[in-house]
């Protein structure tokens, strides 16, 4: 029995040292998270722009259009990085449509001058606007577009959730990054609502929808009523107007997650005026997604805008289609253009 | 009295090697730890540099111990005189000096000085009947009353002509091939000092002295080897070390009076004397020369012991200060580096414990908690690695470096205000004190 007992104790006495590790491969998520921190604190300026320059062949291509100052294209931007995901677009890519852009002589405005612009104030536009606009409010979005722009003498409009500003998402700008973005003269600060980024279940059996766009479903309380959907989503956007004012940045448009407006559900009679009613009369501009993604160039005139989302499977060649058959002077190319 | 040798295994021997693995992977996910956050050198300059240095430190410790080798056997057998004070020591004295009769050396060239220093128990008595078994080879020198351990042992060395001089603890014990294998290093006529190994003979004593004996453990064959492979030691054990003759006798009347800010230094005498040598010689280690030592086991008694060391490191790292420049520039790198790191450490702990929490979200406390368990697991897994048979002793180095993170490391700072005392705290607060100035 004493030699058993030796030899267990032996056995336990080893076993200390595969023990030992435990203590350190339990911090070991700590420290990649703290580290994620810090890169985030310390190490979020902008990436230096890529050099691009468009082929000879292409330049020639990209014959120039004639100039609309009377109708503002509007790009819908995402996410800048390397993932290659279906929102995303790589550093590269950004910048030659920046420069495609430029070479076609277009000039970016501000949101105050779009805002003019739709209120029917032409004066002051260039002879080739366009807004460009980024959706989320996403730290590489801006790390990525922000020296290309800058190289470009181009600006853009940013659109934040504010909830996951004051969740302090790391992958998502701060109030104190925003300001300096602003500052900078180079971007807009507008809405992207305030918690509405997010799907909500729409019946028991796992459909859902935007946040925004449908009747909400929970167990307790079964289908909320319109009234209580109406409530909901005008309590995110008061909440939305009201954060960007407190940070003295003036509401003048909000683009609606995913771009969804409750078209395409079924109580879109009821939803879409319920929500574009609220979407107008607080920011007076809001963006959606158009179906087919080939949005008219807007219009002025109030409420609802389509803009034209760049996802990662769009190149300059897709951009440059898109422009030209939307320009105002180009022969029509397609279907009609429908009046916004 | 000494441990028997273990038996060692086949399986001893593995995990040694996988404890080396365990060890170079932990120190290389350490460097690697320290490379993610090298930019932040430029937001928090002082708190990350000093965060490499304490890495650069330890590493580099580990480094010069793994090309640290003990001086080889070249045949030297010159006379020696271990110089032995007692003060009421009546229990161990009479086995401590038969210790060193025993010793594989030759009778004629090993004189014993037992210095009884005023005890007032039968010190005296003990010391005499080993000198009367051992044929002339004890001779006893007797202070009517107490006089301090360094007149003790001054007046051993004044009584002696022997070329080498040793000084053994009361309370440590020799391995008998432990001064024959001292002694080599001296084949080098430029060195004046060599310290030998102490390990911890009470080892079953209880949670503290495990913890001391891995402590032990790391502080000679990781600092003293890494000290040795510069000749600077700063410090010779007062466990067992040994000194040319004609390295100390030039120091000896400053050293047995000296004074620190007005008062007698009654402590820190092999740290003092090992100081006086270094000046102008080279001071090694031998790792191969073991004592074996009784470390204290009461709480009490350590944190005294602690206190006391400390406050000896605080004047003596005054006086190494001022000329361990002229030594080799990496020791006296490391040694300004050893001086300036604890009293800093305290800071850089509360800062992570206790105000990081506050100032920031994030995990300061565990990861610095974390490193301070690195340490501690690598000093642990270099006790494995080194010792012939595995015991689980070894956990004892990781409770060490906490008890030391919330006990010790805040008694620098008590030790450097307060080191112009002259108590002991273990022993009568008069003794010594009387010295003629």
């Amino acid at each position: 029995v004493r030699r058993l007992t030796a030899k267990l104790r032996r056995a336990g006495a080893l076993l200390l040292l595969p023990l030992s590790t435990i203590p350190l491969v339990a911090v070991a998520p700590r420290i990649v998270d703290s580290h994620a921190n810090y890169e985030r604190v310390h190490n979020s300026g902008p990436l230096p722009a890529p050099a691009v320059a468009l082929s000879p062949a292409e330049r020639a291509g990209y014959a120039r259009l004639p100039a609309h100052p009377d109708a503002v294209p509007v790009l819908a931007y995402h996410a800048i990085n390397e993932s290659h995901r279906y929102l995303s677009i790589t550093p590269k890519e950004f910048a030659r449509q920046m420069r495609l852009l430029r070479h076609l002589g277009y000039e970016a405005i501000s949101i105050a001058a779009y805002q003019r612009f739709r209120a029917g104030d032409t004066a002051g536009l260039p002879a080739r606007p366009v807004l460009i606009t980024f959706d989320g409010g996403r730290l590489d979005a801006y790390r990525g577009a922000d020296r290309i722009l800058e190289r470009e003498r181009l600006r853009a409009t940013m659109f934040v959730v504010t909830a996951r500003i004051e969740r302090k998402d790391p992958d998502h700008l701060t109030w104190r990054e925003l300001h300096r973005m602003a500052d900078s003269g180079r971007w807009d600060v507008q809405s992207g609502t305030h918690d509405a980024d997010r799907e909500v279940a729409t019946d028991a059996i796992g459909g859902h929808a935007s946040f925004l766009a449908a009747r909400r479903y929970t167990r307790s309380g079964g289908k909320e009523t319109f009234a209580g959907f109406e409530q909901r989503i005008t309590t995110d956007i008061f909440a939305a107007r009201k954060a960007l004012e407190a940070q003295g940045f003036e509401p003048r448009a909000i683009a609606a997650p995913f771009g969804d407006e409750g078209r395409h559900g079924a109580e879109a009679a009821r939803i879409v005026p319920l929500l574009s009613g609220l979407l107008t009369r607080q920011f007076g501009t809001y963006f959606v997604r158009d179906e087919a993604n080939n949005p008219t160039y807007s219009h002025s005139g109030a409420g609802r805008v389509s803009r034209f989302e760049v996802t990662a499977s769009v190149g300059t060649d897709q951009l440059y289609a898109w422009l030209r058959r939307r320009d105002p002077g180009a022969p029509a190319t397609d279907s009609p253009r429908k009046k916004d | 009295v000494l441990p028997p040798r273990p038996g060692i295994t086949v399986l001893d021997r593995l995990v040694r090697v996988g404890a080396g693995a365990y060890l170079l992977a932990l120190l290389g996910a350490v460097i690697a730890f320290k490379g993610m956050f090298l930019d932040a050198i430029a937001t928090d300059p002082l708190f990350v540099a000093y965060g490499i240095v304490v890495v650069s430190y330890i590493m580099s410790r580990f480094l010069f111990a793994a090309m640290y080798r003990p001086a080889k056997d070249a045949g030297l057998e010159p006379r020696v005189a271990i110089v032995m004070p007692g003060f009421n020591e009546e229990a161990a004295i009479a086995q401590s000096l038969r210790s060193l009769l025993v010793a594989d050396y030759p009778a004629d060239k090993l004189e014993i000085v037992a210095v009884n220093d005023g005890s007032t128990d039968r010190t005296l008595d003990r010391m005499e009947a080993v000198a009367a078994e051992s044929g002339g080879r004890v001779r006893v020198i007797d202070f009517a009353r107490n006089q301090g351990k360094r007149a003790a042992m001054a007046a051993g060395i004044r009584e002696t002509d022997a070329e080498i001089i040793a000084f053994v603890d009361s309370d440590s014990v020799l391995e008998p091939e432990a001064l024959r294998r001292l002694v080599q290093g001296f084949a080098d006529p430029k060195v004046g000092a060599i310290c030998g190994h102490a390990d911890v003979l009470n080892v079953d004593g209880g949670w503290l002295a495990k913890m001391q004996a891995v402590r032990y453990f790391v502080a000679f064959k990781v600092v003293k080897a890494a000290e040795s492979l510069f000749g600077a030691v700063t410090c010779c054990s007062g466990c067992f070390s040994a000194y040319r003759r004609d390295a100390i006798l030039p120091h000896l009347d400053w050293w047995e009076h000296q004074r620190f800010l007005g008062l007698p230094s009654t402590f820190g005498d092999d740290r003092s004397l090992t100081n006086c040598v270094l000046r102008t010689w080279k001071v090694r280690y031998d790792s191969r020369a073991v004592s074996h030592t009784i470390v204290p086991e009461t709480f009490r008694q350590f944190m005294k012991q602690q206190v006391r060391w400390k406050r000896s490191w605080t004047r003596e790292s005054l006086i190494v200060a001022k000329f361990i420049w002229r030594k080799h520039p990496i020791a006296a790198l490391s040694t300004y580096v050893g001086m300036l790191l604890p009293l800093v450490a305290p800071i850089v702990a509360l800062r992570a414990l206790l105000w990081l929490p506050f100032a920031q979200s994030g995990g300061a406390p565990l990861i610095y908690l974390a490193g301070v368990y690195a340490m501690a697991v690598a000093y642990g897994l270099y006790y494995v690695m080194r010792q012939p048979r595995y015991s689980g002793v070894w956990i004892y180095g990781i409770a060490f470096c906490f008890f030391y993170l919330f006990f010790l490391l805040w008694q620098t700072y008590y030790a450097v205000v307060t080191a112009r005392s002259v108590s002991w705290g273990t022993r009568p607060a008069t003794a010594g004190t009387e010295v003629p100035s």
